[in-house]
């Protein structure tokens, strides 16, 4: 009976924890160069979780972690357990393509193909099931009204995505992870190479996209993370320094340095 | 940068695209007058089979024939060993290994085409005559082969350039999606490096089109179209082996020597309009 008992409750708590990231006792190094230092926080479902810190503190390579994009990095060495839908991401033999289509990223600069902005959208889902023509178009339509950007380009989909600005570019680069249906987005600095007004448009995308999806973001600007984030994790020279919700950490931080970063933009660990 | 530095490089940049133009230009005005006698005089003949100088006839058809079969075979042999050879060192081999491959590559590029034509005989006749049970191994498919050799070191270290070329990011953003390395050789990279392929490629026909010393000393030198035609286990003649073997018997002014720069005439009207239909097909749209 209690065993029983037991049993469910695992069963519910796994349901909660669904695609929840739970990263523990993670070190990175890059040959003798030891970047991160036994990190250890968990990602929240449905939430804008958003990585802050100086330049060089490690945030890009915590992310690059988690869909194991640096798999193939000279000399990387990785370290301890990051556990997603409770399963272990950090184990030799994981299906990566599998694992990247659940986890999906979008890079600091956008980055589109030589294509179509059609043909950029259909890019990854394309090589992952046969579709028909009806199925692309819808796919097309649905994930780019996701990214917001369907109103702006619906007239001239077979168009060079070359063409597109550099805001509308990084847009379509999200469309494109949308299509592949993850479960998770990483979001290394996507704003960081746009103007503010492309800026605030991928900002109240975020806000939205984090209902259906689970949003791991790395920002430089703080005021940024203040905008958007729901939990903060500070990062600096490698080490976690401090991690919760967003409004504890900019009205009451434990940690002197979490203040410093905050508030004055500096760093002193 | 001055306006009046501006204008100079400029103008450096228009005239030498004249002058290569020009350069051209004469090439073909001057052929085409060193060969007008043998057009007048044999006409719409020089399109038959029999080449006979001291009777006159210059049929160029099997000279033709020659030299469009041995560059068929080079670059159905070389294109696709050289592409993915191309892959192999850009996508698969660690990159502290790629510059000695590469180098080792380049070097071969640079042998001297007599020395493969010794090779050539030394070595491949042979082989194809023993092989096929031939009485002589100095055939088509033997030329074929060793221009396919000859060709390769270009078409890899210049495809190979292409891939490595593509800024890392492309291939991030493709794993990122799910692809398997494979898709993203396949889908991602080749067609964005495609353009530079198909130049390596056409670098390389230009050079199997023109090839002369070891063509000519692996082909037979036979002036005749096999039968079937495709039989390419028979000896042949290219356009660049007969002229190679008989401008020097031939005297200056005569017929003769007009027929020879007849089909020197052919050889670059051949290599224009492939140059012209592959760049046509392949317009640099899909550049990065
Ligand atoms: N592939 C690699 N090989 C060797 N060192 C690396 C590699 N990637 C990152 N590093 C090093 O790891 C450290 C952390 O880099 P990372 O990119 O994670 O920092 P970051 O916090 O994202 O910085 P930024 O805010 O400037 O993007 C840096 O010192 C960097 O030089
Ligand atoms: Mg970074």
């Amino acid at each position: 009976m209690e065993t029983a008992q037991k049993i469910i409750e695992n069963i519910s708590e796994n349901k909660i924890h669904q695609h929840y990231i739970s990263i523990s006792n993670l070190n990175v190094s890059f040959g003798s160069q030891h970047i991160l230092k036994n990190i250890s926080l968990n990602f929240q479902k449905n939430k804008v979780n958003c990585i802050v810190g100086p330049s060089g503190g490690g945030k890009s390579t915590l992310l690059r972690s988690i869909n194991r994009i640096n798999n193939d990095d000279y000399n990387l060495i990785i370290n301890g357990s990051i556990l997603f839908n409770n399963e272990e991401i950090l184990i030799k033999n994981k299906d990566l393509t599998k694992l990247r289509k659940e986890i999906g990223m979008v890079f600091q600069s956008p980055c589109v193909f030589p294509k179509s902005i059609k043909e950029n959208v259909l890019f990854g889902i394309e090589n992952h099931s046969k579709l028909s023509q009806a199925e692309k178009d819808s796919i097309v339509e649905e994930n780019l009204k996701a990214a917001s950007l369907w109103d702006e380009v619906s007239t001239r989909l077979n168009e060079s995505a070359k063409s597109l600005s550099i805001g509308q570019q990084q847009r379509l680069c999200i469309a494109r992870t949308l299509a592949v249906k993850p479960k998770i987005l990483l979001m290394d600095e996507p704003t960081s190479s746009l103007d503010p007004i492309s800026t605030e448009a991928i900002e109240v995308l975020m806000n939205r996209l984090k209902a259906e999806y689970t949003i791991i973001l790395v920002t430089h600007n703080i005021s940024q993370a203040k905008r958007i984030a729901d939990e903060l994790y500070f990062i600096c020279e490698g080490e976690l320094i401090e991690s919760g919700s967003k409004d504890v950490l900019f009205s009451n931080p434990k940690k002197e340095q979490t203040r410093t970063y905050l508030f004055n933009g500096t760093c002193n660990c | 940068m001055s306006a009046f530095q501006n204008s100079i490089g400029r103008g450096y940049v228009v005239s030498s695209t004249y002058l290569s133009i020009a350069i051209v230009l004469v090439i073909f005005i001057v052929l085409f007058i060193s060969s007008y006698d043998a057009f007048s005089t044999v006409g719409w003949k020089i399109f038959t089979l029999e080449w006979n100088p001291s009777k006159d006839k210059f049929g160029v058809l099997s000279m033709i024939y020659g030299t469009l079969s041995v560059t068929f075979i080079a670059l159905l042999i070389a294109m696709p060993l050289g592409v993915l050879t191309a892959i192999f060192i850009s996508e698969i081999l660690p990159e502290k290994f790629r510059l000695y491959f590469k180098s080792a590559i380049e070097l071969l590029a640079g042998i001297p085409s007599i020395i493969y034509g010794l090779i050539g005989i030394a070595f491949f006749s042979g082989w194809v005559s023993s092989l096929f049970e031939l009485a002589t191994g100095r055939t088509i498919l033997t030329a074929g082969i060793l221009l396919s050799i000859m060709v390769l070191p270009t078409i890899i270290t210049l495809s190979e350039d292409a891939l490595h070329n593509i800024p890392k990011k492309y291939r991030e953003v493709s794993k990122g999606l799910g692809l398997y390395p494979f898709e993203t050789i396949t889908k991602t990279l080749l067609p964005i490096a495609k353009n530079d392929i198909i130049g390596a490629i056409l670098l390389a026909l230009g050079r199997a089109l023109g090839e002369t010393m070891a063509v000519m000393l692996l082909i037979g030198s036979i002036d005749r179209i096999p039968d079937p035609f495709y039989n390419f286990l028979a000896p042949g003649q290219t356009i660049t082996s007969k002229l190679g073997r008989e401008i020097g018997e031939s005297a200056f002014g005569s017929l003769h020597f007009s027929a020879l720069n007849a089909i020197g005439f052919l050889l670059l009207l051949i290599v224009i309009t492939l140059t012209i239909i592959t760049q046509f097909y392949f317009k640099k749209e899909d550049r990065l």
